[in-house]
């Protein structure tokens, strides 16, 4: 069986590049009172495989995948960020998206793997995760917001309109207010910068609704800005 | 000056067109719209001030048409022909008229009048004044006849040529090609062609009246040697062509346009010509620590200097709108005199936090930028990303981070994208 829980404001969220290192610290991970979830960032292939003691192919990068992510997270949820993939070099050789491709390595070898979508993400990239959503009614997918995206003015409409486009609740979502680099060097612009989140978080479309903002988000953000600088 | 009837009905339809675009301002539609209230209000400033030029002008010229002006005091001898426009003017006589007294063509009498007499000799003004039933009652006062009070009459009470940067005057062959007047002959001292530099250029020595902007020492007669040497090239970009009045509404959005390509910059100097501001570059002087100046030109022509101190976008972009700022608001406050900025200085008084809020507003409006996440990233692209959506270039948006956070380390490689010394050298408008 798979495990999906929801999201708790104590829980923390770790944005990690899928790499050897962060996939052996992962196994070494024990669960305490703040849960963990993970959302891999997935490199282009082409980086010098530790195990096979070369480059990957495109290929080999995705095929790999399933095995490697159920040796170090097991059959817990996984969020998969595959921007970099999202193009005709790793296209070459599959029938699906390589979205799709990674999903369902991932199901083959028992793990669990949710697509990551963003505002910026290509149509073909959203019609990949809209076929998970149609495909895996019980499963949660991730929504990732950067910055640059809640400084646009037309954010709200852009993000009512992926869902639409996605067919998505946003009960089945698991928002992610991704800041990349921070930097609050003095009290004045943290405390800054929580007002302004305060604000955008209190205009957000379906603030009560998503699966991974509960009603206790305040202490979230503050969790988030000190420790990761994304949450 | 108005000279004629022609010129007369011109200015009072100019004033008419401001008139106009005043009561059809629509500030709260132009806010609406998405433009900061400090620009739409630069903008409305703007409009006021050339509307009171304009005034000003028109009812100077119907003071004197009216005939209530009987006595009239020119204050040197290369005044003259400007007291005699105005006596002319002030017995209701016409150019033509005034030609057919004297057996002459009108175009002559304009010419005249165009060059204030300054070319027409001693006999011809004697004729013109007979003309005009004009009595002169002048007379001389000897003074000590000094080399310098000859090349540079107009220097005069407390300043001391001696204290001119002259070393480096000198070295940027500023003191090679200066015209002498005729009396003055025999070999001259660096001291007094430095003077003659000076006084040639500027008119008068009115370094107490300059408002300057700077956070470490300035040395003023460094400051008023740059200030001749701006003034100087910006008269020869101003006879190369006629420049047109001071246009600034529509200025700033086509400058936040230009922000976005690499080599912006060189075309800005053709764009703000075409608005009638004259924008020229020389090094800053040894000791000033300028960035960039406002200033005006016989009294009406907007120029901005730029030293390019720091060869970087965004210190081109935030100075050139910060001194662009000054000519918009405070035309009636000190433009005259001169603006002298040193970017990242404390800012003083008001007329510098008005003139900096107006360069920060023009690129991004302090509402939005107030309101915007990206004031607190370290990530290069969503800086990038920031500064397309809103259509300005990314070096504006680092540089106002830089600003804000005070961090001078932030996003080097953004607002060093391009050598701008170079870019203008290529284009012809920068001397190494």
């Amino acid at each position: 069986m798979f495990q999906i829980e929801p999201f708790r404001h104590s829980d923390f969220l770790a944005i990690l590049k899928w790499k050897q290192g962060e996939r052996t610290a992962l196994t070494t991970f024990h669960p305490g009172p703040s849960r963990l979830h993970v959302l891999f960032d997935m490199p282009p292939a082409g980086d010098f495989d530790h195990e096979k003691q070369r480059p990957l192919t495109p290929t080999e990068h995705i095929k790999m995948f399933g095995r490697r992510l159920q040796a170090a997270w097991g059959n817990r949820v996984a969020f998969v960020d595959a921007t970099f993939l999202d193009d005709e070099r790793h296209k070459e050789g599959f029938v699906q998206h390589p979205l799709t491709e990674l999903l369902e390595r991932a199901r083959l070898a028992g793990a669990l793997a949710c697509p990551a979508v963003s505002l910026s993400h290509s149509d073909e990239y959203r019609r990949a995760v809209r076929r998970f959503i149609e495909w895996n009614s019980d499963f949660p997918i991730c929504v990732r917001v950067e910055s640059n995206h809640l400084d646009a003015p037309t954010f709200q409409a852009d993000l009512k309109s992926v869902l639409t486009e996605l067919r998505c609740e946003p009960s089945r979502c698991f928002l992610v207010l991704d800041f990349k680099a921070l930097t609050l060097p003095t009290d004045d612009f943290l405390e800054e910068f929580v007002e302004m989140l305060a604000d955008q978080i209190a205009e957000l479309p379906f603030v009560h609704s998503w699966m991974g903002l509960e009603r206790d988000v305040f202490r979230s953000i503050r969790f988030g800005i000190h420790k990761s600088g994304g949450f | 000056m108005i000279t004629n009837e022609r010129q007369y009905k011109i200015t009072k339809s100019e004033a008419d067109r401001f008139k106009s675009a005043l009561r059809n301002f629509r500030e709260i539609e132009l806010v609406r719209q998405g433009i900061d209230p400090v620009i739409v209000g630069a903008q409305r400033n703007s409009l006021e001030q050339q509307l009171k030029d304009l005034e000003a002008q028109i009812l100077e010229y119907e003071k004197l048409r009216s005939g209530r002006v009987k006595r009239l005091f020119p204050s040197s001898i290369s005044d003259i022909g400007q007291k005699l426009i105005e006596a002319r003017i002030a017995q209701g006589l016409s150019q033509r008229l005034l030609a057919e007294r004297l057996g002459m063509k009108e175009q002559q009498i304009q010419r005249y009048e165009q060059e204030r007499y300054l070319t027409a000799n001693l006999m011809r003004v004697a004729e013109i004044a007979e003309a005009l039933q004009l009595d002169l009652i002048a007379f001389f006062e000897s003074r000590n006849d000094t080399i310098l009070n000859k090349v540079a009459p107009n220097l005069r009470g407390d300043f001391d040529a001696s204290k001119l940067p002259i070393k480096e005057m000198k070295k940027r062959g500023w003191l090679s090609h200066i015209r002498l007047p005729e009396r003055v002959t025999g070999p001259l001292s660096d001291v007094d062609l430095a003077a003659a530099f000076v006084s040639q250029a500027i008119g008068s020595n009115s370094m107490h009246r300059q408002h300057i902007r700077a956070g470490s020492m300035h040395d003023e007669y460094s400051l008023l040697a740059w200030k001749a040497r701006v003034f100087l090239k910006a008269k020869l970009s101003e006879t190369s062509n006629k420049l047109p009045n001071f246009s600034g509404q529509a200025v700033v959005s086509k400058l936040v346009s230009l922000s976005t390509r690499l080599d912006g910059p060189k075309e800005v100097v053709g764009l703000l010509r075409d608005h009638g501001v004259i924008l020229v570059f020389e090094r800053h002087m040894p000791s000033t620590h300028l960035d960039g100046a406002a200033m005006l030109l016989n009294g009406e022509i907007p120029v901005i200097g730029l030293t390019l101190r720091h060869d970087r976008l965004d210190n081109f972009w935030f100075t050139l709108l910060h001194e662009l700022g000054h000519i918009f608001c405070h035309r009636d406050q000190g433009l005259r005199e001169g603006f002298f900025d040193e970017e990242g200085a404390p800012s003083l008084n008001e007329l510098e936090s008005q003139a900096d809020e107006f360069a920060e507003s023009a690129f991004i409006p302090n509402e939005v930028w107030r309101k915007s996440f990206v004031r607190f990233t370290t990530a290069r692209e969503q800086v990038i990303q920031f500064a397309k959506e809103r259509g300005v270039s990314s070096a504006i948006v680092a540089g106002r981070i830089r600003r804000e956070r005070k961090d001078w380390t932030l996003f080097s490689d953004l607002v060093d994208q391009t050598s701008l010394r170079k870019l203008m050298s290529s284009a012809g408008y920068w001397e190494d």
